[in-house]
């Protein structure tokens, strides 16, 4: 590859990939998006010169690969913590219909409903401590 | 003994996640640096990928393990100013309990030996 058409390849892969941080989170895109673009533009010009336009393809693929599994994982994590809550004020809305009255008579199927919902707090609680004490295990 | 269930205790690290502690337990280091070094630290075995390495980061300055310490140039890439990050305590130490339990497993596969010197490693029959 002649040196104007390395140059042209770096500097379209650079855009591409600078393209493509838009797709990530806003508030990941503000904390890492620069760094991401620094980090891959020093990549790309480190492997031109080693690996020439094959090893530029190759970086690419693997990018790209990069790209759609943690796109996933950062816009994932926002929606989990959503759900969660919404679940847990759905439950404390059906508890509390079911059982604000005391002096009703209640069924075995509201007694139910309230074993099922306090095993679903327990386990948002233990999941919650869990990843108080070591968010280390999924920090990867 | 103590140390023992101390290390079981402690939950295990994802391999991304203990190699950029080992990466930055020695010194600060920007993101790519970061990435450099762990390819080396793993002969190139481990190729950390922009999107993976500072999802990585973010998680890891969130619980603890590492934290910033400033931007400055790297003048050997570019003038540019990057971010540098550093070990903490918590971070060292879970590298630490990472490594005692990865020598228990390289261990117990010497005794069964599936690892040894002039042992190429086993792999299972097609």
């Amino acid at each position: 590859m002649t040196g104007t058409a390395r140059s042209l390849v770096i500097r379209f892969m650079v855009r591409a990939y600078a393209l493509m941080i838009l797709a990530y989170p806003r508030a990941f895109r503000r904390d890492f998006g620069r760094e991401m673009y620094l980090t891959f533009r020093s990549e790309v010009l480190a492997l031109s010169e080693r690996a020439g336009s094959y090893g530029l393809f190759l970086l690419f693929l693997r990018i790209l690969l990069d790209l759609f599994v943690t796109l996933f994982k950062e816009h994932f994590d926002m929606p989990k913590r959503v759900i969660t809550v919404a679940m847990i004020l759905l439950l404390l809305v059906v508890d509390w219909l079911t059982f604000h009255d005391l002096f009703e008579s209640h069924t075995v199927r509201d007694y139910l409903t309230l074993a099922a919902s306090s095993l679903v707090f327990l386990y948002v609680s233990l999941d919650v401590l869990r990843s108080d004490n070591s968010t280390v295990s999924r920090a990867g | 003994m103590a140390h023992r269930k101390h290390i079981e205790s402690e939950p295990p690290l994802s391999p991304a996640v203990f190699h950029i502690l080992l990466a930055l337990a020695t010194e600060e280091r920007h993101g790519y640096d970061i990435m450099r070094e762990v390819a080396v630290d793993t002969r190139g075995a481990m190729k950390l990928g922009p999107g993976t390495l500072y999802g990585c980061l973010k998680r890891m300055l969130e619980s603890g393990l590492i934290e910033e310490c400033g931007g400055r140039s790297d003048r050997e890439l570019d003038d540019e100013r990057r971010r540098y990050y550093r070990a903490t305590e918590i971070g060292l130490r879970a590298a630490r309990y990472e490594a005692a339990r990865l020598e228990a497993a390289v261990a117990a596969a010497q005794s069964k030996k599936l690892l040894g010197r002039g042992l190429n490693p086993v792999r299972p029959k097609p």
